[in-house]
């Protein structure tokens, strides 16, 4: 520091050490003068010292913070320096500060009142906290996102104990957090399945993936759920993996509909499809038996009365098997509803 | 078409598959086969009116005096039945979805002592009842029938046509019979 800009003397030393700080550290004497401005203040900041040292406070505080707060600031700093200062004149705050090139960052701010050679200045020491909020900001989402979310997600640690249950999986477990917290997994898991998380869990931590896969699960009320499970090792800050996510999401409705479709088709292709070529055959042999008077005609309208009873009958089975479709789906748009059933 | 004349002495029940085209002719031939046996055949039919079988069986010199009919359909059609009717070969069944009548119909016809020989009910088929019937209701009708021919010691064979059922109920109708023949 060639110019001075105080009366006070700094050593070499003293300088060394404050630019060594990585903080921003600045200092200001009892006239507002900015008399320390160090190294980690122009990298984080982005002035240099020549451009603020003997520059007025007041002068400078409306280009670092916003208008509202640097009126604020300007009134507070009068505390610092007068002869009142001392351990109460201290301050700690968390805001965003302005840099050179406009870009604002979040910093936790400190001032406090020190007296130097008898003569009381502030020292303010700013550190930028963007990397930590962005952290933090990250975790709150994905913690909202996790705790709104429709599937559940329960994180469970190597001996499948519970550790974290989400709003999703009290409405498909109907288990609330305070009852199921710290018990195994294996109050969810049918008879006849207890070994399936253990084998996930073995692939887990031998470092192996593990696909999703549909299995059942029971509930509070000891109901039956189809689900599809991925598993996801959890890892502290170490890299060890320490437990498992487990996401559930529920496809009870989904099997359900699944199979309806299924027998649907079945019961299609049973009492429609094969009746109907029953049908055109039966009918194709009736015409070869008038072409070759091989009928007569009793027996010729009773052949065709057999036929046109089948067919009506298949039709009503169409209209059946579409109303047990309509049935078995609420999410079917009304106008649909109205159109299968004419 | 299916030769049951080698198995039938060894199994009692049958599930034969015969392709749609064929299902008239399979009919025809099975019964050829269980007349040459001496069996006395009792055939449920919901594909072809009673008329036409006995035209068939006569037109291919099969002997009809041991055959017998419990004919689910002719009455349905024609809202009456037919007029040259023989009640002693022949019950007409008010509607194919009449389960208990034709249950009923069988029985009576499996105890007319008026043949000699053992009996075999030949039900054409399974895929033209399920026009009339629900797949559930066929499967228990089904397995009404087998268990009652069982008790009764009478041979059972059912026609249906090849890729009329579904794989459930193929399977639970497999577990029915003793033979499956396609």
């Amino acid at each position: 520091m060639d110019k001075k800009y105080s009366s006070m003397n700094f050593s070499r030393e003293c300088m060394l050490m404050v630019n060594a700080i990585p903080y921003a550290v600045v200092l200001i004497d009892k006239s507002g003068s900015i008399i320390i401005w160090n190294r980690a203040a122009e990298i984080i900041i982005g002035y240099s010292a020549d451009e603020i040292l003997g520059k007025n406070f007041t002068d400078m505080i409306g280009r670092l913070i916003s208008n509202d707060k640097a009126i604020l600031a300007s009134e507070r700093f009068i505390d610092f320096i007068t002869d009142k200062a001392g351990n109460e004149s201290s301050f700690f705050t968390r805001g965003i500060v302005i840099r050179k090139d406009k870009l604002e960052f979040f910093a936790d701010v400190s001032v406090s009142s020190v007296n130097i050679d008898g003569e009381w200045c502030a020292i303010c020491i700013i550190r930028d906290i963007s990397k930590q909020v962005e952290s933090e900001f990250e975790n709150i989402y994905l913690s909202n996102i996790v705790k709104s979310s429709n599937d559940a997600i329960i994180g469970m640690d190597l001996n499948q104990k519970i550790i974290s249950w989400n709003q999703g999986a009290e409405r498909i477990y109907g288990y609330s957090a305070f009852d199921i917290l710290g018990k195994n997994m294996s109050v969810l898991v049918p008879h006849g399945r207890e070994n399936e998380i253990e084998s996930e869990i073995e692939k887990i931590k031998g470092g192996d993936s593990v696909p999703s896969f549909e299995t059942e699960r029971i509930t509070k009320s000891n109901k039956t759920v189809n689900v599809l499970i991925t598993l996801s090792p959890i890892k502290n800050k170490f890299d060890s993996i320490v437990g498992a996510s487990v996401i559930t999401t529920d496809i009870t409705r989904e099997k359900q509909m699944f199979n309806t479709m299924i027998r649907y088709i079945s019961e299609a292709a049973m009492r429609l499809k094969t009746p109907a070529e029953m049908v055109r055959l039966n009918l194709s042999n009736i015409i070869e038996m008038v072409k070759s008077d091989g009928i007569d005609k009793e027996n010729l309208i009773l052949n065709l009365s057999i036929q046109m009873k089948n067919t009506e009958q298949i039709v009503h089975n169409l209209r059946e098997l579409n109303q047990a479709i309509i049935g078995s789906y609420e999410e079917i748009p009304e106008d649909y509803i109205k159109y299968f059933k004419n | 078409m299916a030769d049951i004349s080698s198995s039938i002495g060894e199994n009692d029940l049958f599930l034969i598959f015969s392709g749609a085209n064929n299902i008239k002719k399979e009919n025809t031939a099975l019964v050829s086969q269980l007349a040459k046996l001496n069996y006395k055949t009792i055939v449920v039919t919901s594909n072809q009116p009673y008329i036409n079988l006995i035209r068939a069986y006569e037109e291919n010199n099969i002997d009809t005096s041991n055959i017998y009919f419990v004919d689910l359909i002719s009455r349905y059609a024609l809202g009456k039945e037919p007029e040259n009717k023989n009640p002693k070969k022949c019950r007409f069944i008010s509607t194919p979805s009449n389960l208990t009548d034709t249950g009923i119909a069988i029985t009576e016809m499996i105890n007319l002592n008026n043949s000699s020989g053992e009996t075999v009910v030949v039900f054409d088929s399974i895929t033209t009842m399920l026009i009339y019937v629900s797949s559930d209701q066929i499967s228990k009708f089904i397995h009404f029938l087998t268990n009652k021919f069982r008790l009764l010691q009478v041979k059972g064979i059912f026609l249906v046509v090849e890729g009329g059922l579904d794989p459930a109920l193929e399977v639970r109708f497999t577990t029915f019979v003793d033979k499956i023949i396609r």
